[in-house]
Parts: structure tokens; sequence; C-alpha cells
């Protein structure tokens, strides 16, 4: 989380309170009838107020049942490229700059998570562009040869039929790290015809509600598939009542947030676990040109600071190539200049005590080391503040990472197969390698980083942005929900041996005889 | 907690500090509600001047400016006035001499209404002479009826500064608005001779012309595109902001600037180099 945001339980009658759930199945006197709470978030923007019923384990249930009542009844059997559509129309909606909930979220978002108003602006804008109709049909391309399996058995390579079945209900505990980001999770368990009850997260609660308002708009019969409320983060009774009656649980998040759901998940339920990641960024000679290095410092800027470093895609450490046109210290220098500027429109949220003591601590350590002119270690910080840090560091002895909110290291490397023993402590953990090189060299840098653990490899400056239909973490995100039904090509052929022809008594040659009597 | 953002630093100026540097001059800033002009009369009440916050509509926003400066204990009152209405103004300037003394430093940086829109702005070929002579009206003759209410108390106390806001538009066009760029071109030539005659009286005349500057009223309909494009054009690889116009300001109102007129510096990142 950016800025641990302040929440606490709050009687407030004065203030503009806004509604931080979407459950359409419960009725008015069902809701009437429930304990609510308001809570007070401010990430450091600006509180806003923001009122929920408290989930009991028994209006999970309910939720519940009515989910799968409605996934049965209007998503079952609903064709997926008529769902496609559908999303997409409802995304469209939020490319109207005047779109009520484009309009809240914008003005709110950046309130109760502290992001700069721009980068929330743009940083939604750029993702919601993935989630085009037409980028949709890419999610489906990327996970499944023919998406028609999605609605029936289709021809497979083994020479039988598969079809692809989504979960009828999947649990999903979003993130909140960065806005807009439960979109992915929402709208990939519609394309694989899954019902979604999300918990949405206590540092940015606000935009899956938004946003399945707009799909509810839209359809009113996907919006009652959906269901997205807040409860607190490990409620056992409550998620286990939710965990009894989903086919599939999805988690983004922490470590932490991931080994306590994993751990509670009945045996047989599937959990995809969206997971601590670490990612990092490549720049190769080419991109040290004295034409090209103040742009890839530019890009590279952009990349650690988006988000504020809080995303899985935001790199830690910048391995720059030697022999380029300007040396690695020089680029350094550059991308201090780049992460300056970036502050000056997009500043970084401010930080809680231990956050930017955790900045302080790394400074300090390198400020030492840097007094040494034989350490290889020059140090490159905002003044005043923790606002952004760029260390370079010549001769690093691991990969360290970020204590994140804009510090990024820059260690200068000869050749990109250096990377590996820096790299292997942390294979588990890597995602997203941004690179700068030249086209011929990309494929040989794609094969030393994905053996490294790498599993997206994207140009600088695009990491905060991944194409649509991108495997999440190497896995395919659609394919990782579904559960295969295969008809054996064996089993079509046995079954002609049953033709009713040749097994309804007396009926093939009692008919072929009779009519050739007459 | 760190440090704050620059921009919510005490001192209230984007970190453009505190001093005395101004003490016992008294400014008028025009269009100083918001945007621009807002961070100018900051940046001179925190450096010790007096200043009249003129405004036109925004009379809220003006007060606050107002109680912006007081909180840093410098000295401000707010002021309506429309700049092309000569009798209002010099009923503005006789105010402002009534209550902090005569007039010592002029900041012409009221706009005309305009909207500064790349995608339905006038091209060559359809803008009607109107549009010219608003823009005149508005930037030439703002600046000129503030003058000339200024300039006998400056010229009896042989000194004054007259400092004039126009744009880099007008050495770079890089989206032609004809009408706007055209008239802030002239009040180049305006404050020119306006420096030339009034040089012998100690009063100096210069203008300022900023880049783009984001997130002020003016600028609300530049797409994020040409943001991304100027930046990347520009050599300090960022937009303006109010706080650099405000620095320049302080130069030009201030003794360090003592042997400058006529100038026009372009605080713009490097875009425009003269």
């Amino acid at each position: 989380m950016t800025a641990d945001p302040v929440v606490d339980d709050l009687d407030s009658s004065r203030a503009e309170v806004l509604d931080s759930f979407f459950l359409p199945q419960l009725t008015a006197p069902e809701l009437g009838g429930l304990t609510w709470v308001t809570r007070r978030v401010d990430g450091g923007g600006g509180a806003v107020l923001l009122r929920s019923p408290v989930l009991t384990p028994d209006v999970v249930e309910l939720v519940c049942d009515r989910l799968l009542a409605a996934q049965a009844a209007v998503l079952a059997d609903r064709p997926v490229m008529d769902i496609a559509e559908v999303v997409g129309r409802a995304v469209a909606r939020w490319y109207d700059p005047d779109h009520p909930g484009r309009r809240l979220a914008e003005r709110l978002l950046p309130q109760i998570t502290g992001y700069a108003p721009d980068m929330v602006r743009r940083g939604l804008k750029d993702h919601l562009k993935t989630f085009r109709a037409d980028r949709l049909l890419r999610f489906l391309a990327a996970d499944f040869d023919n998406p028609l399996v999605l609605d029936g058995f289709q021809p497979n390579r083994a020479g039988g039929r598969s079809r692809a079945f989504g979960p009828r209900l999947t649990t999903q505990v979003f993130a909140g790290n960065v806005p807009g980001l439960p979109a992915w999770n929402i709208i990939c368990a519609l394309l694989v015809k899954s019902a979604t009850l999300g918990k949405s997260a206590s540092g940015e609660p606000l935009f899956p509600v938004l946003l399945a308002r707009s799909l509810a708009e839209e359809d009113p019969d996907l919006g009652r598939c959906l269901a997205v409320a807040p409860w607190p983060g490990g409620a056992a009774d409550v998620e286990a009542a939710a965990f009894a009656r989903s086919d599939a649980v999805t988690v983004t998040g922490g470590q932490a947030a991931v080994q306590s759901v994993t751990a509670r998940v009945p045996t047989g339920v599937p959990v995809i676990a969206y997971g601590h990641k670490v990612s990092f960024a490549v720049v190769g000679r080419e991109a040290l040109a004295l034409n090209r290095y103040p742009d890839t410092a530019r890009r590279v800027a952009r990349d650690v600071s988006q988000y504020d470093q809080q995303g899985c895609l935001s790199p830690h450490v910048v391995f720059v190539e030697r022999d380029g046109g300007v040396d690695p210290q020089t680029f350094s220098a550059a991308l201090a200049g780049e992460m300056a500027r970036f502050e000056v429109t997009r500043p970084r949220a401010r930080l809680g005590l231990a956050d930017s003591a955790a900045i302080e601590q790394v400074r300090a350590q390198y400020e030492f080391r840097s007094y040494d002119d034989a350490a290889g270690v020059a140090l490159f910080a905002s003044d005043g503040t923790t606002a952004w840090t760029v260390v370079h560091e010549e001769r690093p002895a691991a990969f360290t990472l970020s204590p994140l909110n804009r510090v990024v290291r820059v260690h200068p490397v000869s050749d990109v197969a250096e990377l590996e023993p820096l790299l292997a402590p942390v294979r588990r953990y890597l995602q997203t390698a941004g690179v700068a090189c030249a086209p011929e060299r990309l494929t040989g840098w794609a094969e030393v980083l994905g053996r490294c653990g790498v599993d997206r490899i994207c140009a600088v400056g695009q990491m905060p942005d991944p194409a649509a239909g991108w495997h999440h973490d190497g896995r395919g995100s659609l394919a990782a929900l579904v559960r295969w039904v295969d008809i054996e090509g064996a089993a079509e052929l046995t079954m002609e041996s049953y033709d009713p022809e040749w097994t309804r008594p007396g009926a093939a040659s009692g008919t072929r005889n009779g009519r050739e009597g007459l | 907690m760190n440090a704050p953002a620059a921009s919510e630093l005490p001192d209230g100026v984007s970190g453009l500090g505190r001093s005395d540097l101004l003490a016992g001059r008294v400014a008028v800033v025009t269009g100083a509600s918001r945007g621009i002009g807002a961070a100018i009369a900051r940046a001179l009440g925190a450096h010790g001047a007096a200043v009249a916050v003129n405004y036109l509509r925004n009379a809220d926003r003006a007060r606050q400016v107002v109680r912006d400066i007081q909180q840093l204990g410098g000295r401000a009152e707010s002021f309506a006035a429309d700049v092309t209405d000569a009798a209002a103004v010099a009923d503005m300037v006789a105010a402002v001499a009534e209550r902090f003394g005569p007039v010592d430093v002029v900041v012409n940086n009221a706009l005309h209404s305009y909207t500064f829109d790349p995608l339905s702005r006038r091209t060559a070929w359809d803008i009607p002479w109107a549009d010219y002579s608003a823009q005149f009206t508005g930037s030439v003759g703002g600046a000129y009826t503030v003058c000339q209410a200024a300039i006998p108390g400056m010229r009896a106390r042989g000194n004054g500064r007259i400092i004039t806001i126009v744009s880099d538009l007008i050495e770079r066009p890089g989206v032609p608005y004809h009408d706007y760029t055209t008239a802030k071109a002239a009040v180049v030539g305006f404050s020119r001779n306006l420096a030339a005659d009034l040089g012998p009286f100690g009063i100096t005349v210069n203008c300022i012309a900023p880049g783009l500057v984001p997130g002020t009223d003016s600028s609300a309909v530049a797409t994020d595109e040409q943001r991304d494009d100027l930046e990347s054009a520009t050599p300090l690889r960022r937009l303006t902001t109010p706080a650099d116009v405000a620095g320049a300001v302080l130069f030009f109102a201030s003794r360090w600037s003592d042997h400058v007129t006529g100038a026009c510096l372009f605080v713009d990142g490097g875009l425009v180099m003269r």
C-alpha cells in the first residue's frame, strides 16, 4: 500500500458518504437489516467516507447462493463472444472523460490512495485501454486455440473434443496497490462465465465497485453475477462461507495475504495466487547512444515512478550496459534528473514513518560508501525529501529489493549473461523485465531472461502497461480458471457401436425388409 | 512523516523561499486570483512586498490568495477591477496607494478570456479580425491601461518595475493561436517602447515568456499527447510551473535586475533559446 491509509470507524453525518459495495443480490429491506459501518479512508490526499454493510457468514452464504443462481440462469449458457462484446461496451463507457464513474474515480482515487491525480487519471486510461472489445479477443486467443470451447465441445488435437468450464463462482481477493487492477480479475472471470464475489482492498475499495456498476448498467444480467464488498482481511468465518461455495479462489496481494488465503481454501478448490513479484530493467548500449539516452532515462523514470513503484511491474533495479554512448553513471545522473521532473508533475504520495525511515536507511548506507572513491557508489537523491532516490552501484553483492516509493538501484553490466547469478536468489519472484537493446539482440536477451525466471519482457517505458492477454505471472489468465472436460476420440468411435440403428430391437432389419417388400 | 511535497511547503510558494528582498515595495498583480497570477502574488508577498491581488470575478479565490500571503506574515488585499476599464484601474491604483502606499511594481498577468484548445482553435483561413481585436484589447489594452495608471507615480519617484507576462508561443507557435499569440507579441513591442521612454526615470520594463503551464484554468484542455511531446522537446524535460514564472518575476521585481530593461525572458525549460 502507498501511504498506509488511515482507516477508522467514524460516525459522521456531515460529509459526503459514498457506498463502497456492489451487492445487487440483496434487496433494500435485506440491506436495511444489516449492520453498517462508515470508514474514513485517507491515503494522504484528503479523507473520503465509505459506507458498507458488515458481511456475516450468513449474508455471504445468501449472496453466494444468489450469485450461483444468477450464473446458472444468465451466464453459464451465454455465448462467450456475446459476453466479450458486452464487457467491451461497458468498459467503453469509461473512455468518455465525462462518464460519471470515471469522474468519480479520477476525483476520489487520488484522495484514497495518495497517488498524484495526474498519475491516476492517465494510469486508469492506459489500463482500461487493455479491455477494448477487440483486445478482449486477445485475452481469449492467448489461452484458447478456439475460444468456442467455452461454449461447447470443440475438436481437439488429440482426436476427441474438449470443452472448458469456468468456475460457477470465483471468490476474488482484490489488490489495492494499483488503482484499476481489479478490472482484470473481474473481466477474466466473466470471460470464462464465472460469477465473482470480490473482496475489495482496504487501500483502494472504490474502483471495482464503480466498474461493477458500469457492467450492470450495460447489462443488468451480468451485474447480477457480480458482488463486491469489503470484509476484514483473513476474516475466517466469512471467507470459509465464501470458499465453500466457490469453484475457484483468486488472491492478488502480498505474501501474507496469499499464504493466509491459500491455507484456508478447501482441498480441491483451486487457488490462483498472484503474490509478491519483482521486476527490473535492462538497458543496452544502443539505448545509451547520445541521441537516445535522455529518452531512455525518461522511460525508465516513468517505469520506476508510476504508482510510486507499488506495482509488481515496477523495476527495483536497472542494469545498464557499459560501452554505450554515455557511461552507466552518466545514465544514472540522467535518470535522477527525470525522476526529479516526474516528481514535479506527479508527486509521490506522502509516506508513513516506517516507509520514510526505510528510504533514509538505504540512503544513509550508500552515502557512507559513496565517500570512498574505490567503492564505485554514487547517490542521487531528492533534496530535503525522500521523494526519489537513485543509487548507482558498480559492483552489487546481490539483487537487492527496493524499499519502494521511488527508490531504484542502477548496476552497470558488461553482458546480460552477468545477470544470471544476481537473479538466481530471486528467480521465483521475478516477473517483468523492461529492456532496451538492438532488435537483433532481443531474442538472445529474452532467452537469458526467461531462463532466469522472468515471465514478461517489454520495452522500457511500458513496464506498467502489460499488453492485453499477457500471461500474468507466467500463467494463462483464463486458462488458470477453467476446468477441461474431454470427450475422448476413442469414446466417440466406440459410441458408434451403440447407434440405435444397430441396437433398437427389431428396428433396423424390420424396416429394410418391409421397404423392400413394397 | 517525511518532508512535505514542494507545493505544500509552508512558504506557500513552491520552494521559492521567503525574504525581505522586496520589503517596503508595493506590487499590483493583475489576474491574481488563480493560476500563475496567484503564484506570483504569493511569491511577492513571501519576499516582503505589499501585494494588491487584482481579480475580475473570482472574489473568493482572490481572498484566499490574500489569506495565504497574510499567513506568511505578509501584507495583501484584493481589489476587483477589469484591466481594460481605465476608470476602474485608476480607482484601483488610487485605492492601493491609499492602503499600502504608491505602486512600485506592476505585474501585467491578466488574460483576456481565452481557451487553448489545440483541436478547436481557429485556423488562419477562418479567424475573423474581431478575434485579433479582442486579444489586442485584452493584452495590449490591459497592459496599457494599468501602466498609464501606474507610470505617473513611478516617474515622480524615479523608480518602478513593470513586468508583463507573455508566452513562448511568440517565438515558437507550436500551436498557432493566431489572435492570442499575435497580441502577446505586440505586448513585447509595447514593453520595449515603454522601456526606451521610461529608462531615464529609473523604471524598468520587462517581459516574461512562459512555456505551457499545465494545471491552470487556461491550459485545462491541452491534451496529454501535447504535453508529452512538449516535455520531450524541452531541454529541461518538463513543462512550466507557476512557481517557475514567479521566480522570474522576483528577479525583475528586485534590485537584482537593476540594469535590465526591455528584456523578454523565456521561462520554458529551454524550449526557446534567445
